[in-house]
Protein backbone atom coordinates (compact mmCIF):
# COMPACT_ATOMS: atom_id res chain seq x y z
CA UNK A 1 0.00 0.00 0.00
CA UNK A 2 2.63 2.18 0.71
CA UNK A 3 4.58 1.78 -2.76
CA UNK A 4 1.28 2.80 -4.15
CA UNK A 5 0.95 5.92 -1.76
CA UNK A 6 4.22 7.21 -3.34
CA UNK A 7 3.29 6.38 -6.47
CA UNK A 8 0.36 8.75 -6.20
CA UNK A 9 2.07 11.14 -4.59
CA UNK A 10 4.79 11.27 -7.31
CA UNK A 11 2.16 11.97 -9.82
CA UNK A 12 0.78 14.74 -7.95
CA UNK A 13 3.81 16.30 -7.59
CA UNK A 14 5.66 15.45 -10.80
CA UNK A 15 2.56 16.22 -12.36
CA UNK A 16 3.80 13.83 -15.58
CA UNK A 17 2.24 11.26 -17.16
CA UNK A 18 5.72 8.96 -17.86
CA UNK A 19 6.85 8.43 -14.47
CA UNK A 20 3.17 7.64 -13.57
CA UNK A 21 3.88 4.55 -15.87
CA UNK A 22 7.27 3.67 -15.24
CA UNK A 23 6.82 3.79 -11.50
CA UNK A 24 3.36 1.99 -11.85
CA UNK A 25 5.71 -0.90 -14.31
CA UNK A 26 7.92 -1.27 -11.18
CA UNK A 27 5.54 -1.46 -8.68
CA UNK A 28 4.06 -4.53 -10.90
CA UNK A 29 7.04 -5.91 -11.25
CA UNK A 30 7.61 -6.14 -7.68
CA UNK A 31 4.37 -7.60 -6.85
CA UNK A 32 4.66 -10.01 -9.09
CA UNK A 33 8.15 -11.52 -7.85
CA UNK A 34 6.97 -11.28 -4.41
CA UNK A 35 3.57 -13.72 -5.67
CA UNK A 36 6.53 -15.43 -7.20
CA UNK A 37 8.47 -15.80 -3.62
CA UNK A 38 5.28 -16.77 -1.76
CA UNK A 39 3.93 -19.50 -4.02
CA UNK A 40 3.37 -22.79 -2.20
CA UNK A 41 6.34 -25.83 -2.44
CA UNK A 42 6.01 -28.28 -5.30
CA UNK A 43 5.20 -31.82 -3.99
CA UNK A 44 8.47 -33.88 -4.18
CA UNK A 45 7.15 -37.37 -5.59
CA UNK A 46 9.01 -40.42 -4.10
CA UNK A 47 9.90 -43.19 -5.93
CA UNK A 48 10.45 -46.48 -5.47
CA UNK A 49 9.69 -50.22 -6.38
CA UNK A 50 6.60 -51.47 -5.61
CA UNK A 51 8.12 -54.61 -3.44
CA UNK A 52 9.23 -51.90 -0.49
CA UNK A 53 5.70 -51.27 0.17
CA UNK A 54 4.19 -48.35 1.78
CA UNK A 55 4.36 -48.76 5.16
CA UNK A 56 5.53 -45.26 6.23
CA UNK A 57 4.65 -42.33 7.32
CA UNK A 58 5.32 -38.84 6.14
CA UNK A 59 4.42 -36.53 9.05
CA UNK A 60 1.01 -34.66 7.85
CA UNK A 61 2.85 -31.28 9.01
CA UNK A 62 5.69 -31.91 7.03
CA UNK A 63 5.25 -33.00 3.25
CA UNK A 64 8.05 -33.60 0.89
CA UNK A 65 7.93 -30.51 -1.40
CA UNK A 66 11.22 -30.31 -4.04
CA UNK A 67 12.04 -27.03 -2.01
CA UNK A 68 11.92 -28.63 1.36
CA UNK A 69 14.13 -31.04 0.09
CA UNK A 70 17.01 -28.74 -1.87
CA UNK A 71 16.77 -27.45 1.92
CA UNK A 72 17.28 -29.79 3.56
CA UNK A 73 20.58 -31.24 1.13
CA UNK A 74 21.96 -27.72 1.43
CA UNK A 75 21.79 -28.25 5.45
CA UNK A 76 23.05 -31.99 5.39
CA UNK A 77 26.18 -30.15 3.65
CA UNK A 78 26.39 -26.84 6.25
CA UNK A 79 29.08 -26.72 8.59
CA UNK A 80 27.82 -23.99 10.22
CA UNK A 81 25.07 -26.11 12.05
CA UNK A 82 28.31 -27.57 14.16
CA UNK A 83 29.94 -25.41 17.44
CA UNK A 84 33.17 -25.27 15.59
CA UNK A 85 31.68 -24.77 11.78
CA UNK A 86 33.84 -27.59 10.93
CA UNK A 87 31.45 -30.59 10.86
CA UNK A 88 28.06 -31.31 8.87
CA UNK A 89 26.06 -34.34 8.74
CA UNK A 90 28.92 -35.25 5.75
CA UNK A 91 31.63 -35.72 8.04
CA UNK A 92 29.81 -38.91 9.48
CA UNK A 93 27.65 -39.74 6.30
CA UNK A 94 29.84 -39.68 3.26
CA UNK A 95 27.69 -40.76 0.44
CA UNK A 96 30.34 -42.38 -1.60
CA UNK A 97 30.28 -44.57 1.54
CA UNK A 98 26.59 -45.08 1.45
CA UNK A 99 26.47 -42.21 3.97
CA UNK A 100 28.85 -43.81 6.11
CA UNK A 101 31.97 -42.63 7.54
CA UNK A 102 34.84 -45.57 7.05
CA UNK A 103 35.25 -45.04 10.60
CA UNK A 104 34.74 -47.73 13.79
CA UNK A 105 33.42 -44.59 15.54
CA UNK A 106 33.32 -40.93 14.66
CA UNK A 107 34.81 -37.80 15.73
CA UNK A 108 32.85 -34.75 17.08
CA UNK A 109 33.67 -31.30 17.31
CA UNK A 110 35.05 -31.71 21.19
CA UNK A 111 37.53 -34.25 19.83
CA UNK A 112 35.74 -36.71 21.88
CA UNK A 113 34.49 -40.20 20.16
CA UNK A 114 30.47 -41.17 19.67
CA UNK A 115 30.00 -44.19 21.83
CA UNK A 116 28.54 -45.77 18.49
CA UNK A 117 29.17 -46.38 14.59
CA UNK A 118 27.56 -44.25 11.99
CA UNK A 119 25.30 -45.54 10.22
CA UNK A 120 23.89 -45.71 6.70
CA UNK A 121 21.07 -43.43 5.56
CA UNK A 122 19.93 -45.42 2.81
CA UNK A 123 16.39 -46.37 2.62
CA UNK A 124 14.87 -44.21 5.50
CA UNK A 125 11.48 -43.78 4.66
CA UNK A 126 10.66 -47.23 5.92
CA UNK A 127 12.61 -47.12 9.18
CA UNK A 128 10.33 -46.74 12.45
CA UNK A 129 12.60 -46.39 14.99
CA UNK A 130 15.78 -44.65 14.28
CA UNK A 131 19.64 -45.11 15.70
CA UNK A 132 21.69 -48.50 16.90
CA UNK A 133 19.00 -48.64 19.82
CA UNK A 134 15.59 -47.02 17.94
CA UNK A 135 14.91 -44.40 20.32
CA UNK A 136 13.76 -41.85 17.84
CA UNK A 137 10.54 -42.13 16.02
CA UNK A 138 10.99 -39.76 13.27
CA UNK A 139 13.64 -38.67 10.80
CA UNK A 140 12.35 -34.93 12.13
CA UNK A 141 13.28 -35.95 16.17
CA UNK A 142 16.29 -37.75 14.94
CA UNK A 143 17.80 -35.03 13.07
CA UNK A 144 18.15 -32.75 16.53
CA UNK A 145 20.50 -35.48 18.38
CA UNK A 146 23.66 -35.10 16.24
CA UNK A 147 23.11 -31.51 15.70
CA UNK A 148 22.83 -30.47 19.58
CA UNK A 149 25.29 -33.29 21.14
CA UNK A 150 28.31 -32.24 22.49
CA UNK A 151 30.33 -34.98 21.04
CA UNK A 152 28.50 -34.38 17.81
CA UNK A 153 28.09 -31.20 16.33
CA UNK A 154 27.43 -29.43 19.65
CA UNK A 155 25.56 -26.88 18.72
CA UNK A 156 22.55 -26.10 20.03
CA UNK A 157 19.22 -25.23 17.92
CA UNK A 158 18.76 -21.65 18.91
CA UNK A 159 22.20 -20.98 17.71
CA UNK A 160 21.59 -22.69 14.43
CA UNK A 161 18.54 -20.60 13.39
CA UNK A 162 20.58 -17.45 14.13
CA UNK A 163 24.04 -18.47 11.91
CA UNK A 164 21.90 -19.69 9.07
CA UNK A 165 20.32 -16.49 9.06
CA UNK A 166 22.80 -14.04 8.82
CA UNK A 167 23.87 -16.42 5.55
CA UNK A 168 22.99 -16.31 2.70
CA UNK A 169 20.68 -18.12 0.44
CA UNK A 170 18.95 -19.34 3.68
CA UNK A 171 16.59 -17.19 4.36
CA UNK A 172 15.37 -17.20 0.76
CA UNK A 173 15.48 -21.29 0.87
CA UNK A 174 13.36 -21.56 4.21
CA UNK A 175 10.77 -18.73 3.22
CA UNK A 176 10.53 -21.02 -0.59
CA UNK A 177 10.23 -24.04 1.68
CA UNK A 178 8.13 -23.16 4.80
CA UNK A 179 6.59 -20.05 3.72
CA UNK A 180 6.38 -17.38 6.46
CA UNK A 181 7.61 -19.09 9.41
CA UNK A 182 11.03 -19.35 7.97
CA UNK A 183 13.98 -20.27 9.63
CA UNK A 184 12.96 -22.09 12.81
CA UNK A 185 14.11 -24.53 14.67
CA UNK A 186 11.71 -27.27 14.00
CA UNK A 187 12.13 -26.14 10.13
CA UNK A 188 15.65 -27.06 9.97
CA UNK A 189 14.68 -30.49 11.28
CA UNK A 190 12.03 -30.77 8.80
CA UNK A 191 13.68 -29.92 6.44
CA UNK A 192 16.39 -32.48 7.22
CA UNK A 193 14.10 -34.88 7.18
CA UNK A 194 12.74 -34.15 3.81
CA UNK A 195 16.00 -34.46 2.04
CA UNK A 196 16.67 -37.80 3.94
CA UNK A 197 13.68 -39.50 2.93
CA UNK A 198 14.88 -39.28 -0.78
CA UNK A 199 17.42 -40.99 0.28
CA UNK A 200 16.31 -44.01 -1.71
CA UNK A 201 18.87 -47.11 -2.74
CA UNK A 202 16.66 -49.54 -5.31
CA UNK A 203 18.68 -50.19 -7.95
CA UNK A 204 20.76 -52.63 -6.94
CA UNK A 205 21.55 -56.16 -8.93
CA UNK A 206 19.53 -57.43 -6.53
CA UNK A 207 16.68 -55.17 -7.46
CA UNK A 208 17.08 -56.08 -11.12
CA UNK A 209 17.47 -59.42 -10.62
CA UNK A 210 13.96 -59.26 -8.36
CA UNK A 211 12.73 -57.32 -11.53
CA UNK A 212 14.10 -59.70 -13.70
CA UNK A 213 16.69 -57.91 -15.46
CA UNK A 214 19.89 -59.44 -13.85
CA UNK A 215 21.26 -62.90 -14.47
CA UNK A 216 22.96 -63.96 -10.96
CA UNK A 217 26.41 -65.59 -11.39
CA UNK A 218 26.75 -69.03 -10.03
CA UNK A 219 28.23 -67.93 -6.95
CA UNK A 220 25.99 -64.80 -6.18
CA UNK A 221 23.28 -67.46 -6.70
CA UNK A 222 24.64 -70.01 -4.25
CA UNK A 223 25.27 -66.75 -1.85
CA UNK A 224 21.13 -65.70 -2.36
CA UNK A 225 19.98 -69.64 -1.12
CA UNK A 226 22.28 -69.78 1.84
CA UNK A 227 21.01 -66.53 2.46
CA UNK A 228 17.40 -66.89 2.56
CA UNK A 229 17.64 -70.35 4.17
CA UNK A 230 18.02 -71.49 7.43
CA UNK A 231 20.13 -74.52 8.34
CA UNK A 232 18.41 -77.75 8.03
CA UNK A 233 21.10 -80.79 8.31
CA UNK A 234 18.69 -83.70 8.97
CA UNK A 235 17.10 -82.89 5.22
CA UNK A 236 20.16 -81.37 3.78
CA UNK A 237 19.77 -77.55 3.39
CA UNK A 238 22.60 -75.79 4.50
CA UNK A 239 21.81 -71.95 5.29
CA UNK A 240 23.10 -69.49 7.18
CA UNK A 241 19.42 -67.77 7.68
CA UNK A 242 20.45 -64.04 7.35
CA UNK A 243 16.82 -63.40 6.20
CA UNK A 244 15.21 -64.70 9.16
CA UNK A 245 16.13 -60.95 10.34
CA UNK A 246 17.69 -59.44 6.54
CA UNK A 247 15.10 -60.84 4.49
CA UNK A 248 12.65 -58.86 1.69
CA UNK A 249 13.42 -56.32 -0.31
CA UNK A 250 14.46 -53.73 2.10
CA UNK A 251 17.13 -56.29 3.79
CA UNK A 252 16.27 -55.29 7.19
CA UNK A 253 12.87 -56.06 9.17
CA UNK A 254 11.99 -54.01 12.48
CA UNK A 255 13.91 -55.75 14.58
CA UNK A 256 16.42 -54.97 17.88
CA UNK A 257 18.46 -58.49 18.73
CA UNK A 258 21.34 -59.61 20.84
CA UNK A 259 23.55 -60.78 18.24
CA UNK A 260 25.78 -62.52 20.30
CA UNK A 261 28.99 -60.13 19.98
CA UNK A 262 29.42 -60.17 23.78
CA UNK A 263 28.49 -62.38 27.00
CA UNK A 264 29.06 -59.05 29.01
CA UNK A 265 27.88 -55.59 27.66
CA UNK A 266 29.70 -52.26 28.04
CA UNK A 267 26.52 -51.09 25.95
CA UNK A 268 23.34 -51.71 27.02
CA UNK A 269 21.76 -51.18 23.85
CA UNK A 270 17.82 -51.11 23.50
CA UNK A 271 17.97 -51.58 27.48
CA UNK A 272 18.95 -48.14 27.51
CA UNK A 273 15.84 -46.70 25.98
CA UNK A 274 12.91 -49.42 27.45
CA UNK A 275 14.21 -49.78 30.79
CA UNK A 276 13.37 -53.56 30.18
CA UNK A 277 15.79 -55.74 31.34
CA UNK A 278 15.46 -58.34 28.49
CA UNK A 279 16.29 -55.74 25.92
CA UNK A 280 19.60 -55.54 27.20
CA UNK A 281 22.32 -55.85 24.24
CA UNK A 282 19.72 -55.71 21.82
CA UNK A 283 20.43 -53.36 18.58
CA UNK A 284 18.83 -52.28 15.42
CA UNK A 285 18.67 -54.80 12.39
CA UNK A 286 20.36 -52.40 9.99
CA UNK A 287 19.64 -52.41 6.50
CA UNK A 288 22.47 -54.27 4.32
CA UNK A 289 21.76 -52.40 1.03
CA UNK A 290 25.54 -51.22 -0.35
CA UNK A 291 26.90 -53.12 2.72
CA UNK A 292 30.69 -53.79 1.12
CA UNK A 293 30.50 -49.92 0.83
CA UNK A 294 29.74 -49.39 5.21
CA UNK A 295 33.10 -51.10 6.42
CA UNK A 296 33.73 -51.16 9.73
CA UNK A 297 30.71 -53.45 10.84
CA UNK A 298 28.51 -53.44 14.05
CA UNK A 299 27.18 -51.21 16.49
CA UNK A 300 31.22 -50.09 17.68
CA UNK A 301 32.64 -51.41 14.10
CA UNK A 302 34.61 -53.93 15.97
CA UNK A 303 34.67 -55.35 12.74
CA UNK A 304 36.98 -54.37 9.85
CA UNK A 305 35.46 -56.46 7.36
CA UNK A 306 32.72 -58.45 5.91
CA UNK A 307 34.33 -61.93 6.05
CA UNK A 308 35.18 -60.76 9.83
CA UNK A 309 31.33 -60.66 10.05
CA UNK A 310 30.72 -64.01 8.34
CA UNK A 311 33.25 -65.63 10.99
CA UNK A 312 31.28 -64.21 13.75
CA UNK A 313 28.27 -65.45 12.98
CA UNK A 314 29.36 -68.73 11.67
CA UNK A 315 31.81 -69.40 15.03
CA UNK A 316 32.13 -66.86 17.40
CA UNK A 317 28.41 -66.38 18.22
CA UNK A 318 29.05 -65.78 22.47
CA UNK A 319 25.99 -66.78 24.88
CA UNK A 320 23.83 -64.37 27.19
CA UNK A 321 21.03 -64.31 28.67
CA UNK A 322 19.45 -62.10 26.24
CA UNK A 323 21.12 -63.91 23.10
CA UNK A 324 18.59 -64.01 19.83
CA UNK A 325 16.66 -67.21 20.08
CA UNK A 326 17.19 -67.24 16.28
CA UNK A 327 21.14 -67.67 17.12
CA UNK A 328 20.91 -70.14 19.18
CA UNK A 329 20.92 -73.90 18.65
CA UNK A 330 21.41 -73.28 14.75
CA UNK A 331 23.81 -74.96 13.04
CA UNK A 332 24.77 -76.62 9.50
CA UNK A 333 25.44 -80.20 11.48
CA UNK A 334 23.59 -81.92 13.44
CA UNK A 335 23.26 -81.44 17.08
CA UNK A 336 25.83 -78.39 16.27
CA UNK A 337 26.22 -75.75 18.21
CA UNK A 338 27.60 -73.30 15.51
CA UNK A 339 26.66 -72.25 12.16
CA UNK A 340 29.67 -73.40 10.28
CA UNK A 341 29.34 -72.40 7.55
CA UNK A 342 32.27 -73.68 4.63
CA UNK A 343 34.77 -70.80 3.36
CA UNK A 344 33.29 -71.04 -0.08
CA UNK A 345 29.83 -70.83 1.77
CA UNK A 346 31.18 -67.48 3.28
CA UNK A 347 32.32 -66.45 -0.27
CA UNK A 348 29.24 -67.34 -1.80
CA UNK A 349 27.01 -65.02 0.61
CA UNK A 350 29.47 -62.26 0.13
CA UNK A 351 29.00 -62.71 -3.09
CA UNK A 352 25.61 -62.18 -2.64
CA UNK A 353 26.15 -59.22 -0.60
CA UNK A 354 27.84 -57.37 -3.70
CA UNK A 355 24.80 -57.82 -5.46
CA UNK A 356 23.05 -55.50 -2.67
CA UNK A 357 25.57 -52.64 -4.13
CA UNK A 358 23.88 -49.90 -6.08
CA UNK A 359 26.36 -47.89 -7.44
CA UNK A 360 24.14 -45.53 -8.80
CA UNK A 361 22.93 -44.33 -5.58
CA UNK A 362 26.85 -43.08 -4.53
CA UNK A 363 27.14 -40.95 -7.33
CA UNK A 364 23.51 -39.51 -7.82
CA UNK A 365 23.90 -36.11 -8.37
CA UNK A 366 20.55 -35.31 -6.81
CA UNK A 367 22.32 -36.32 -3.42
CA UNK A 368 26.13 -34.65 -3.96
CA UNK A 369 27.48 -31.82 -1.78
CA UNK A 370 25.42 -28.89 -3.67
CA UNK A 371 27.96 -26.34 -1.56
CA UNK A 372 30.79 -28.14 -3.03
CA UNK A 373 30.92 -26.31 -6.53
CA UNK A 374 33.64 -23.79 -6.42
CA UNK A 375 33.33 -20.26 -6.85
CA UNK A 376 34.80 -20.09 -10.35
CA UNK A 377 32.52 -22.83 -11.46
CA UNK A 378 29.36 -21.40 -9.84
CA UNK A 379 29.99 -17.94 -11.39
CA UNK A 380 30.39 -19.53 -14.63
CA UNK A 381 27.27 -22.18 -14.38
CA UNK A 382 25.25 -18.34 -12.97
CA UNK A 383 26.19 -17.08 -15.84
CA UNK A 384 24.88 -19.76 -18.16
CA UNK A 385 22.10 -19.66 -15.85
CA UNK A 386 21.08 -15.82 -16.31
CA UNK A 387 21.65 -16.01 -20.06
CA UNK A 388 18.94 -18.88 -20.41
CA UNK A 389 16.53 -16.72 -18.15
CA UNK A 390 17.60 -13.29 -18.37
CA UNK A 391 18.95 -12.51 -21.73
CA UNK A 392 19.82 -8.74 -20.97
CA UNK A 393 20.64 -7.71 -17.71
CA UNK A 394 22.44 -9.86 -14.49
CA UNK A 395 19.61 -10.09 -12.10
CA UNK A 396 20.71 -12.55 -8.98
CA UNK A 397 19.66 -16.15 -9.52
CA UNK A 398 17.03 -17.28 -7.62
CA UNK A 399 17.66 -20.62 -5.96
CA UNK A 400 14.44 -22.15 -7.11
CA UNK A 401 16.34 -22.36 -11.15
CA UNK A 402 19.81 -23.99 -9.29
CA UNK A 403 17.89 -26.96 -7.60
CA UNK A 404 15.37 -27.42 -10.36
CA UNK A 405 18.67 -27.97 -12.17
CA UNK A 406 20.47 -29.72 -9.65
CA UNK A 407 17.46 -32.08 -9.51
CA UNK A 408 16.76 -33.35 -13.28
CA UNK A 409 19.09 -35.86 -13.02
CA UNK A 410 17.91 -37.82 -10.15
CA UNK A 411 14.21 -37.20 -11.62
CA UNK A 412 15.40 -39.15 -14.83
CA UNK A 413 17.06 -41.89 -12.67
CA UNK A 414 13.55 -42.50 -11.00
CA UNK A 415 11.40 -42.00 -13.53
CA UNK A 416 13.35 -45.21 -14.60
CA UNK A 417 12.90 -47.15 -11.20
CA UNK A 418 9.18 -46.01 -11.27
CA UNK A 419 8.65 -48.06 -14.65
CA UNK A 420 10.29 -50.73 -13.72
CA UNK A 421 8.20 -50.71 -10.72
CA UNK A 422 4.49 -50.22 -12.21
CA UNK A 423 5.96 -53.36 -14.44
CA UNK A 424 6.50 -55.19 -11.65
CA UNK A 425 3.52 -54.67 -9.77
CA UNK A 426 1.82 -55.42 -13.35
CA UNK A 427 3.04 -58.48 -13.61
CA UNK A 428 2.06 -59.65 -9.98
CA UNK A 429 -1.44 -58.28 -10.99
CA UNK A 430 -1.47 -57.04 -7.15
CA UNK A 431 -3.12 -53.55 -6.70
CA UNK A 432 -1.77 -52.15 -3.13
CA UNK A 433 -3.26 -49.20 -1.60
CA UNK A 434 -1.16 -46.29 -1.33
CA UNK A 435 -2.45 -45.34 2.35
CA UNK A 436 0.97 -45.34 4.33
CA UNK B 1 -7.84 -66.04 36.03
CA UNK B 2 -8.88 -69.69 34.34
CA UNK B 3 -6.03 -71.69 32.98
CA UNK B 4 -5.84 -73.31 29.53
CA UNK B 5 -3.67 -75.23 27.90
CA UNK B 6 -3.03 -76.55 24.37
CA UNK B 7 -1.13 -79.74 22.97
CA UNK B 8 0.04 -78.12 19.51
CA UNK B 9 3.47 -78.51 16.99
CA UNK B 10 5.87 -75.44 17.34
CA UNK B 11 8.50 -74.77 15.03
CA UNK B 12 10.60 -77.76 16.08
CA UNK B 13 8.35 -79.89 14.41
CA UNK B 14 7.59 -81.38 18.24
CA UNK B 15 4.68 -81.61 20.26
CA UNK B 16 4.30 -79.22 23.26
CA UNK B 17 2.03 -78.87 25.70
CA UNK B 18 1.22 -74.38 26.53
CA UNK B 19 -0.62 -73.47 29.07
CA UNK B 20 -2.15 -70.22 30.18
CA UNK B 21 -4.93 -67.74 30.10
CA UNK B 22 -7.12 -67.06 26.95
CA UNK B 23 -6.57 -63.84 25.24
CA UNK B 24 -10.44 -63.19 25.07
CA UNK B 25 -10.68 -63.25 28.85
CA UNK B 26 -7.84 -60.26 29.12
CA UNK B 27 -9.66 -58.61 26.35
CA UNK B 28 -12.96 -58.57 28.34
CA UNK B 29 -11.06 -57.65 31.85
CA UNK B 30 -9.54 -54.47 29.90
CA UNK B 31 -12.99 -53.54 29.22
CA UNK B 32 -12.85 -54.23 25.20
CA UNK B 33 -15.72 -54.89 23.42
CA UNK B 34 -16.41 -58.74 23.35
CA UNK B 35 -19.09 -61.14 23.07
CA UNK B 36 -22.48 -59.62 22.58
CA UNK B 37 -21.06 -56.37 22.29
CA UNK B 38 -18.77 -57.47 19.11
CA UNK B 39 -21.26 -56.47 16.42
CA UNK B 40 -21.50 -53.12 14.04
CA UNK B 41 -18.91 -51.39 13.71
CA UNK B 42 -17.09 -52.95 16.37
CA UNK B 43 -16.55 -55.82 13.65
CA UNK B 44 -13.49 -53.21 12.29
CA UNK B 45 -11.49 -53.11 15.65
CA UNK B 46 -8.27 -55.08 15.15
CA UNK B 47 -5.93 -56.43 17.72
CA UNK B 48 -2.19 -54.94 16.73
CA UNK B 49 0.26 -57.63 19.33
CA UNK B 50 4.27 -56.67 19.92
CA UNK B 51 7.19 -58.48 20.92
CA UNK B 52 10.08 -57.17 22.75
CA UNK B 53 12.26 -56.99 18.77
CA UNK B 54 9.65 -55.12 17.54
CA UNK B 55 7.81 -58.17 15.62
CA UNK B 56 4.22 -57.59 15.22
CA UNK B 57 1.55 -59.73 13.66
CA UNK B 58 -2.66 -58.83 13.64
CA UNK B 59 -5.52 -60.79 14.51
CA UNK B 60 -9.21 -59.07 13.74
CA UNK B 61 -10.60 -58.55 17.27
CA UNK B 62 -13.52 -61.40 15.53
CA UNK B 63 -10.84 -63.87 15.25
CA UNK B 64 -9.93 -64.07 18.96
CA UNK B 65 -13.65 -64.00 20.14
CA UNK B 66 -14.82 -67.94 20.74
CA UNK B 67 -18.06 -66.39 19.48
CA UNK B 68 -16.91 -66.19 16.30
CA UNK B 69 -13.61 -68.70 15.94
CA UNK B 70 -13.66 -71.92 16.68
CA UNK B 71 -10.89 -72.00 18.50
CA UNK B 72 -9.41 -70.79 21.47
CA UNK B 73 -6.18 -68.28 21.67
CA UNK B 74 -4.34 -68.43 24.01
CA UNK B 75 -1.54 -65.75 26.05
CA UNK B 76 0.97 -68.82 27.27
CA UNK B 77 3.30 -68.76 30.41
CA UNK B 78 4.00 -71.99 30.27
CA UNK B 79 5.95 -74.65 27.61
CA UNK B 80 5.94 -78.52 29.21
CA UNK B 81 5.64 -77.65 32.83
CA UNK B 82 7.96 -74.84 32.75
CA UNK B 83 7.88 -71.30 32.73
CA UNK B 84 8.42 -70.18 29.02
CA UNK B 85 12.47 -69.82 29.04
CA UNK B 86 13.94 -66.24 27.57
CA UNK B 87 13.43 -65.57 23.67
CA UNK B 88 9.99 -67.16 23.99
CA UNK B 89 8.52 -65.43 27.16
CA UNK B 90 7.44 -64.66 29.36
CA UNK B 91 3.94 -64.40 27.09
CA UNK B 92 3.22 -66.13 23.86
CA UNK B 93 0.46 -66.31 21.79
CA UNK B 94 -0.42 -69.95 20.65
CA UNK B 95 -3.29 -69.56 18.01
CA UNK B 96 -3.75 -73.33 17.60
CA UNK B 97 -5.81 -73.23 14.44
CA UNK B 98 -3.15 -71.61 12.83
CA UNK B 99 -1.42 -73.45 10.60
CA UNK B 100 1.81 -71.50 9.98
CA UNK B 101 3.29 -70.48 13.58
CA UNK B 102 4.12 -67.01 12.44
CA UNK B 103 1.59 -65.14 14.53
CA UNK B 104 2.39 -67.33 17.56
CA UNK B 105 4.17 -64.00 18.38
CA UNK B 106 6.98 -64.45 21.53
CA UNK B 107 8.28 -62.20 24.37
CA UNK B 108 4.65 -60.10 23.60
CA UNK B 109 5.38 -56.68 24.83
CA UNK B 110 2.16 -54.83 24.04
CA UNK B 111 -1.37 -55.53 22.96
CA UNK B 112 -3.05 -52.68 21.20
CA UNK B 113 -6.75 -52.88 20.05
CA UNK B 114 -7.96 -50.37 17.51
CA UNK B 115 -10.34 -49.35 14.73
CA UNK B 116 -9.16 -50.16 11.00
CA UNK B 117 -8.80 -46.75 9.10
CA UNK B 118 -9.54 -46.59 5.61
Amino acid sequence: MSGRRKVLTKYKLGGSGWIVTILSATFCVFAGMVSVTHKAPVPYELKYPANFGSRFTIPADNPTTQEGVYLGRMLFYEKRLSANNKLSCESCHEQKRAFTDGRPVSMGVDGSFTPRSSMSLANLLWVRNFFWDGRSQSLEAQAAFPLTDPHEMGQTLAESVKKLQKTAPYPALFQGAFGETGITEQNILKALAQFERTLISADSPYDRYMAGRYQPTETELRGMQLFENGPDPRRGIRGANCGHCHGGPKTFKELFHNNGLDSAFTDPGREKVTAQSMDKGRFRVPTLRNILLTAPYMHDGRFKTIESVLDHYSEHIQQSATLSSFLQDISNEEGGKSLSLAPQEKQDIIAFLGMLTDSAFMTNPAFTNPHSISKAQQHARNQDIQQQIFPVRSTPVRPHNAYVRANRGYTNCLRRSSHAARTQSAGLGIHEASQP
Amino acid sequence: MKQVSHKVKDRDGKEHEFKGVALIEILEKAGVTTGAKLRGENLVKYVLITAADGYEVLYALAEIDPEFADQLILLATEKDGQPLPAGEGPFRIITPKDKKPARWIREVRSIKIAFAKN
